[in-house]
């Protein structure tokens, strides 16, 4: 147990923790307090999992990837266990309000959009560094809101939106969407096995440490 | 080549001594890490010895105006710098290497010393020849415009003291600036102390006393926050016997002076 | 001080914010040019729109810029320097502000290269949208500098971002009942699909004075150095919200803040007879227009009063206090739409004539019940069709297209003379809303 406290607090996990734990009771209070619906408006939902992802892309690397190359333990299970870990206490904690009064569901769509968003903010700590990760699920989930916000309200006639376009709003689309299914699906195998396997770029040597 | 002369830069020095402290108390943190501590050096090459944990970079802290005081008297360049002092005059004829020295990677050296330069509110017109006379003094003009994240740790080191220099300081503040430096800089950069030690006041934290020994033109030991000693490198090496610790002269005259001092305050 | 300014550019974190945000800007003006492509207005608002990406992206970006400052550790350093703080971090925000402008510009630029030859009506609420664009950007990233500077951590930019993207939805919700104020507080912006309104200055300027105390509450943040100093910035929040909801006109009827646009609306028309004219926005379709409208006058020709002159009709009617004040068609007149349908170069109508010539006779009336309005609807279109001397096409009909041709064919059997006399009176009925056109075209009521 005490390698493992020195691995979280290595990684800044308590912080983050709370912080993440802090925002989901940031947005459930008002929810509970000035909504009229039990369901939380999914954009809304969506956009937490984009902070807790952004918030989870710091704890992805330590604060000297040089020292921590060097280390005789094998990374990979590590690193692996890292994101399955923090896979299942997003999901956990958002799948929790679903018995209270303000619900961050459908509980099918969150499970597919934090894999997809986690594994795409583990690709991004793979290629382009940790500090950088939370560029790739940001740029991408902002726009496919904002594409699906105007297909909502151009028509709803037009009858279900292309292949192309599923596929590149998956996270907004209903759990059934098979293009979707297999974005968010491929995103979290991609960035499962490319940060397991390959962990962060090393940072330049000079380059002060994070504080 | 004529340019404005201020009347700042004209005037006689009106003070004694560049640095000058009575009874200077600089807290780091919460712990008193500078405790009474008298101090008056003028031009020349200082040498700032002692222990880890003596309080030198707070000292150096406060002399550079990052901490202000919290007790006793501070007077840089004569003027008083404790409370609410304005500092801007004494910052344009300060410079300072800090212990860990934070920049920006993206810069090339010949940036880095020309913000800073412009940072210390240099005159715009000087700037440029100043700025390549620094870098060349510390010996990177070759590497002038490559990025601070290729350097390597002492080229960093040499970089960070080119900003130091770069506005011709009255007093230069050096911590542990040879760190990373290979015994042919070291040569170069004692010179180069010596050679602004002519006209400034230049006080330089090491720990390695054959440093001091030879480029200062004075020594200056402190421990626990007070001043323990303060005269020349000779007279420094004087003081020991071969009964001290150390392989050199000086050495044991460190420890000797250590040890006499812990024992007179019963540590 | 340019030397200075030129490092800061070269080195900051300026060139990513320029770098995506132009990118961001391009690709979202390039996915459907069809938001703007009719017109300077649309353009001007069109960019206003993607501000909802690209203004959170703006407040992520001006965090990372001061992130950066922070892991570079300088403090130590810096905190000895005779100049103070402040102006050292004014050029670090005059270069973030220069890179959001350049990108901002430059994406409107792009942009406006593909249509300067066919936009002909500049209105001068345009450039003032743009302005108010940049201006937001600006805000942003220094907004964003100074949260980010009071909380130096990784997390911050996305959460910003975030935030930033949150609260622009949330704001039309939030004002549901006044789109006019959650227009006035946002960069982004929603507009009317109609290129005959425009922004009041007054509604420009408090959005403006708004938006700049945005910025100077962003600046106030990045530059205080006390707990004491920072509390200022709600100074020019609450002196920018003020200012601004007192200076924007309001239009009392609905909470739009769009009002008409005349002057966009006024006639521009072409040489020679007969008289054909089209609205000053419209300017660059005269040439293409002026044919079809005149073909269109010699299809009408024969019928007794025939118009002499084609007008575009330009009132799209909304049915609430934004429509156009009471315009009366002119009886001389023939009345064509011009439909641009995002189009740079709109293709020359292959129904043009047609179409025009069912609107001549269709009528509208506001008591009627739908199967009334569909059977009018098909007479006005059999008579439209047969007046432009073609057949039907079922593609192009928008009422049952068997009825349409069941008329026009009832039509085609009749002698011309007798055909023009029934459309006449299908025309002369128009003022009547009792009667049924298609009994009158079929000849089974006078």
């Amino acid at each position: 147990m005490r390698w493992l406290s020195l691995y979280l607090r290595s990684r800044g996990v308590p912080p983050i923790a709370g912080a993440g734990l802090g925002l989901v009771a940031l947005a459930w209070t008002p929810w509970t307090m000035f909504s009229k619906t039990r369901d939380v408006d999914f954009p809304y939902v969506l956009l937490i999992v984009v902070l807790l992802v952004s918030a989870v892309s710091v704890t992805l690397a330590g604060p000297d990837d040089a020292l921590d190359r060097t280390a005789a333990k094998p990374w990979r299970p590590r690193r692996l266990a890292h994101l399955l870990v923090t896979y299942a206490l997003i999901t956990a904690v958002l799948l929790a309000t679903l018995a209270t009064p303000a619900r961050f569901g459908p509980a099918a769509e969150v499970s597919r959009d934090v894999a997809g968003l986690l594994g795409l903010t583990a690709l991004g700590a793979a290629l382009l560094g940790a500090h950088r990760s939370w560029f790739l699920p940001l740029l991408w989930t902002l726009p496919a809101l904002y594409i699906s916000a105007i297909a909502g309200e151009g028509g709803a006639a037009e009858g279900p939106p292309s292949w192309t376009r599923q596929a590149l709003t998956w996270m907004m689309q209903p759990i059934d969407s098979r293009p979707a299914a297999i974005v968010a699906a491929a995103l979290a195998i991609a960035g499962l096995l490319a940060f397991s396997l390959r962990g962060t770029p090393p940072r330049p040597a000079s380059d002060p440490a994070p504080a | 080549m004529m340019r404005v002369i201020s009347a700042a830069e004209t005037a006689p020095t009106t003070y004694a001594w560049a640095v000058h402290a009575s009874g200077l108390q600089v807290r780091a943190g919460r712990h008193l890490a500078v405790d009474g501590l008298d101090l008056a050096i003028g031009t020349g090459v200082h040498g700032l010895l002692g222990p880890n944990g003596a309080g030198k970079t707070t000292l150096m802290r406060a002399l550079a105006t990052v901490i202000n005081p919290s007790g006793g008297a501070l007077a840089l360049l004569g003027q008083d710098v404790s409370g609410r002092a304005d500092l801007r005059q004494i910052r344009r004829n300060l410079g300072y290497l800090p212990q860990h020295f934070g920049f920006y990677p993206r810069f090339t050296v010949r940036e880095f010393v020309e913000y800073m330069a412009w940072l210390k509110e240099m005159p715009k017109a000087n700037i440029a020849a100043a700025v390549q006379r620094a870098i060349d003094r510390v010996g990177l003009t070759d590497r002038a415009d490559s990025k601070l994240k290729t350097l390597s740790g002492g080229m960093l080191r040499r970089a960070g003291i080119a900003q130091a220099i770069v506005n011709d300081p009255e007093i230069l503040l050096l911590d542990e600036p040879t760190v990373g430096l290979d015994p042919e800089q070291r040569l170069d950069f004692r010179e180069l102390l010596r050679e602004i030690g002519v006209d400034s006041c230049v006080l330089v934290s090491t720990h390695l006393v054959e440093d001091v020994v030879a480029a200062c033109s004075d020594v200056v030991l402190v421990d626990a926050g007070r001043l323990v000693y303060q005269g020349t490198p000779a007279d420094l090496a004087s003081r020991g016997d071969a009964g001290d610790a150390g392989d050199s002269p000086a050495e044991r005259g460190y420890s000797a002076l250590l040890r006499a001092y812990r024992k007179a305050n019963g540590r | 001080m340019i030397r200075v300014l030129r490092i800061n550019a070269r080195r900051s974190a300026a060139p990513l914010t320029l770098l995506l945000l132009l990118v961001a800007g391009l690709i979202c003006m390039f996915v459907s040019p069809g938001m703007w492509a009719e017109g300077w207005l649309y353009l001007g608002t069109a960019q206003r729109t993607y501000l909802i990406l690209l203004w959170p992206l703006a407040l992520a970006l001006g965090a990372w810029q001061m992130r950066q400052e922070h892991r570079a550790q300088v403090d130590e350093l810096l905190h000895t320097v005779a100049r103070p703080r402040w102006q050292r971090l004014a050029v670090t925000a005059a270069v973030q502000a220069l890179a959001v402008t350049v990108a901002y510009l430059v994406a409107f630029a792009a942009a406006a290269a593909w249509i300067a030859d066919t936009a002909t009506y500049l209105p001068g609420s345009v450039p003032a949208m743009v302005a108010n664009g940049v201006l937001s950007l600006v805000a942003a990233v220094w907004i964003g500098m100074g949260v980010g500077y009071l909380l130096p951590f990784l997390v911050t930019a996305p959460a910003l971002a975030v935030v930033g993207f949150g609260v622009q939805i949330s704001l039309s919700v939030v004002f549901r009942g006044s789109e006019w104020l959650g227009n006035l507080l946002s960069p982004y912006m929603s507009r009317p699909w109609d290129p005959y309104y425009t922004l009041p200055a007054g509604f420009n300027g408090g959005q403006a004075i708004w938006l700049a105390g945005l910025a100077v509450a962003g600046l106030v943040l990045v530059a205080a150095a006390t707990r004491r100093s920072r509390l200022t910035a709600i100074a020019p929040l609450v002196l920018g919200v003020g200012l601004a909801v007192a200076i924007a006109p309001r239009q009392d009827t609905d909470s739009t803040p769009w009002v008409r646009d005349l002057v966009g609306a006024q006639m521009v028309c072409a040489d020679g007879t007969p008289r054909v004219c089209v609205t000053k926005v419209r300017t660059a379709q005269l040439p293409k227009m002026t044919p079809l409208a005149r073909e269109a006058l010699a299809k009408v020709a024969e019928l007794p009063g025939a118009p002499t002159s084609a007008m575009e009709d330009w009132t799209l009617s909304y049915g609430d206090g934004r429509d156009a004040p009471g315009v009366s068609p002119d009886p001389n007149s023939l009345e064509f739409l011009v439909e641009a349908g995002g189009e740079i170069r709109p293709r020359a109508g292959e129904d043009f004539v047609p179409r025009t010539l069912r609107d001549f006779l269709a009528r509208s009336c506001p008591d009627t019940t739908q199967k009334q309005y569909d059977e009018d609807q098909a007479a006005a279109e059999a008579g439209g069709y047969w007046l432009a001397g073609r057949p039907t096409d079922p593609a192009q009909v928008l009422s049952e297209p068997n009825r349409v041709r069941q008329l026009w064919d009832g039509l085609q059997a009749l002698p011309r003379k007798q055909a023009l006399q029934r459309i006449a009176a299908v025309r002369a009925a128009r003022e009547q809303c009792g009667t049924s056109l298609t009994d009158i075209l079929t000849g089974r009521s006078k």
